[in-house]
């Protein structure tokens, strides 16, 4: 059954630049300060559950959802609350809880675990468990559905450039992840589901681990997959593994599959022992001192993490003007400078030098939609957008783009295909709530 | 638009700008210009020239006039293809205007690169051929007085026309090079192969059906090789501005050109047919990539949200 998705780029290794950081060991490290936001996705910010002056302990919640579709925010050290004011954050100010690490680590008591498919559910809502590979959606939500699933995919691709956090989550951790993707699958509450494990072949070792602690679960293989950009987007993977084509607007669940990421799986195990979702890795690369796969806990300021591994690179070239991309070098943010704190899904700081694109014609050479994965035409639609022509954009199906870069990446003309094309999809699916309202 | 959109992802790029598929572009057309030039001597490097010449500096004034600045050497390719549809004998004032022509009023008054309806240097020489059919000085064989092409008549052996020792324009003189050509370009990625294979499939198809005395007699391997068919279907309909996008546009457009070609050498009044037939499915071109968008993936499925309007 297994196919390849559609469209996709082969980026070559000589701007991916994995080897940077994929044979280095994990590292640990805590700042003095933490700053965490009780905003961590576009959804409903969470409200504070500590006061300022308060001290706390490491696993604590210091963030209290404030809507029954949400989950709490848990602290990864032992300290005292310094502060308790708005600081800038990855979806602008938000009140954040600033706190003072004591280095003692003193341990918050455990959360209350309990199995089945009703107690998986309440750990992985009290863990504070997101999706750490995307748009840090609940997991709890997303595994209450009711529909049947008879696949889970755990995804490993990370096909983004640069990064191998979860590589090595994945080589130095395969158990704990094939321990999570088992919790995982019995939360959804069919016997008979089947865990893929998905790879991207170019992660040999994270491949042999993974088989190696498979062997352990029932119905649990390791899905090598090809190199290829975005292998590890949710639909995309879905139809390189099963087969199955996602229909526009629905969920994964809708063709019986649930994805989710490796680092969600490991964060998963966690909480069967207890422990919240504190940490998570990141890989600190391109151009800095020292490159690196670093462990910190959530809250860690990007410039302390930066300062660890030595700040920028230092060379002939300092000179040059640096880009922070918090995430990945194809969907992250960019900043100028590295201030704002590492949230849930962060999953790398990527120090890029800043060039210009100059913008000109397209020659219609076609590239951007051979690439697309949603197999749209996003030179019809940059034209459409800059030409203010809503029509095209939905007739061209704009809502569909899946925000993956591709198109940007590959034209010969320099064209923001992928910022209009995301731009114009905002306006589409908008479009698309209010009709669904309308019609209801 | 909100103003923030420089700010936004993918923040690596492949990096090959137009510039340097235009580069790929006159790489590709080497084996056919030595050719042109070891056929033709100081003629055709006259006629070159004047084209090449004549478009840059063509290309640039329009720039210059519309205030932009993003010469990537399309011109250049625009003046190579041109001076090698044109027959050795064209008059040099006339490959000039045709020069002109081609980038002012087919490229640059449409916009510029990527938004001309048709290709500048088939309107080119399209024009000398309706309005001054002299100028193009008949087509002369290489060193030779005669005015024949393979096509107005008289037969050559299948080797001369492979090697190209024939008469015709400057470009299609060998199969041989011109394949050569083509196959870097395909090897760079910059055409797919479904463009000319189509074309020449469809080209020789319907010569075979009706070319000869009788029906499915037809001599498709001479024609092949004679004419500007080859060096069309690998240098002139694989331009990406003037063709359809979406796979299925570029088969129907590409099966288009070779059957008008066909049509236009057995039938019509002139003895090359490819340069009519190319303006033709140019303007057939937008409809046809219209037509054949692909289903957008998720989409067309039971469950699928749409977007009537």
């Amino acid at each position: 059954m297994k196919r390849d998705f559609s469209g996709g780029i082969t980026i070559p290794p000589t701007q991916e630049n994995k080897q940077m950081t994929s044979g280095l060991p994990v590292e640990e490290f805590a700042p003095d300060t933490m700053i965490i936001p009780l905003r961590q996705s576009g959804g409903v910010p969470c409200l504070p559950a500590v006061k300022e002056g308060e001290t706390v302990l490491a696993g604590q919640a210091v963030g209290t959802p404030a809507e029954e579709t949400g989950v709490p925010i848990h602290c990864g050290v032992s300290g005292t609350v310094l502060a308790l004011e708005e600081r800038p954050g990855p979806f602008g100010k938000a009140l954040s809880v600033v706190i003072k690490n004591d280095y003692r680590q003193t341990p918050a008591p455990p959360l209350p675990v309990s199995r089945g498919r009703q107690g998986l559910l309440m750990l992985m809502r009290g863990a504070g468990l997101v999706g750490m590979g995307g748009a840090g959606f609940p997991v709890f939500r997303k595994y209450q559905t009711e529909r049947r699933i008879d696949d889970l995919l755990i995804n490993g691709a990370e096909c983004e450039p640069y990064l191998t956090c979860d590589d090595r989550l994945m080589t130095f951790e395969a158990a704990r992840i094939a321990a999570g993707a088992a919790a995982l699958a019995e939360a959804v509450g069919n016997p008979q589901i089947r865990i893929h494990m998905c790879v991207e072949k170019n992660k040999p070792g994270a491949i042999a681990r993974l088989r190696e602690a498979s062997r352990s679960y029932r119905a649990m293989t390791v899905e090598e997959l090809p190199h290829r950009y975005p292998q590890g987007g949710e639909r995309q993977l879905i139809h390189a593994v099963l087969g199955r084509e996602v229909p526009a607007g629905r969920l994964p669940a809708d063709v019986g599959a649930l994805v989710s990421n490796a680092a969600t799986a490991a964060a998963m195990a966690d909480a069967l022992e207890g422990r919240p979702l504190t940490h998570r890795l990141i890989t600190v690369s391109g151009a800095v001192a020292r490159p690196a796969n670093v462990r910190v806990p959530i809250g860690t300021l990007l410039s302390d993490l930066l300062a660890h591994c030595g700040g920028p690179a230092t060379g002939e070239k300092e000179e040059k003007p640096v880009l922070f991309v918090a995430g990945g070098p194809m969907t992250g943010t960019a900043l100028d400078v590295p201030g704002l704190p590492v949230i849930k899904t962060t999953a790398g700081l990527i120090l890029l030098p800043k060039r210009e694109r100059e913008e000109h014609n397209c020659i219609r050479c076609g590239g951007c939609a051979r690439v697309c994965p949603s197999r749209l035409m996003p030179f019809v639609i940059d034209a459409a957008v800059i030409a203010g022509e809503t029509e095209v954009c939905a007739d061209y199906r704009a809502d569909q783009c899946i925000a993956c870069g591709c198109c940007s990446w590959i034209c010969p003309a320099g064209r923001r295909l992928a910022a209009r094309v995301s731009m114009a999809r905002r306006g589409v699916q908008s479009r698309l709530r209010r009709k669904a309202a309308h019609a209801r | 638009m909100p103003n923030n959109w420089k700010e936004s992802p993918p923040w690596l790029w492949r990096g090959r700008r137009t510039g340097a598929i235009m580069g790929d572009v006159m790489i590709a057309l080497i084996p056919a210009l030595i050719a042109a030039i070891w056929y033709f001597h100081w003629r055709a490097l006259w006629l070159l020239l004047t084209t090449v010449v004549v478009c840059t500096a063509t290309e640039g004034i329009c720039l210059l006039c519309r205030q932009q600045k993003e010469f990537d050497g399309s011109a250049v390719v625009t003046g190579l293809l041109l001076g090698l549809s044109l027959p050795a004998g064209t008059r040099l004032w006339a490959a000039a205007l045709a020069s002109a022509f081609s980038i002012a009023v087919v490229k640059q008054a449409f916009g510029g690169i990527g938004h001309n309806l048709f290709n500048p240097a088939m309107a080119g020489r399209a024009l000398l051929m309706v309005v001054w059919p002299q100028t193009l000085g008949g087509y002369a064989l290489p060193d030779a007085v005669s005015s024949a092409t393979p096509l107005a008549g008289g037969g050559e052996s299948f080797w001369s026309l492979l090697a190209g020792c024939r008469g015709g324009s400057l470009g299609e003189t060998s199969a041989l090079l011109i394949v050569l050509g083509g196959g870097y370009l395909y090897l760079k990625g910059a055409i797919r192969l479904r463009v000319p294979v189509t074309c020449l499939a469809a080209f020789s198809l319907f010569i075979w059906l009706f070319g000869g005395e009788s029906f499915l007699t037809g001599d498709p391997t001479s024609h092949l090789l004679s004419g500007s068919i080859l060096f069309g279907s690998f240098f002139i309909i694989t331009d990406y501005v003037t063709k359809p996008v979406t796979p299925w546009g570029e088969v129907i457009f590409a099966g288009g050109v070779g059957i008008l070609t066909a049509v236009l050498r057995l039938w019509g009044p002139y003895p090359e047919g490819v340069c009519f037939a190319v303006l033709l499915m140019n303007l057939a071109a937008p409809l046809l990539e219209y037509l054949t968008r692909r289903r957008v993936y998720g989409t067309g499925l039971p469950g699928a949200a749409s977007v009537a309007v």
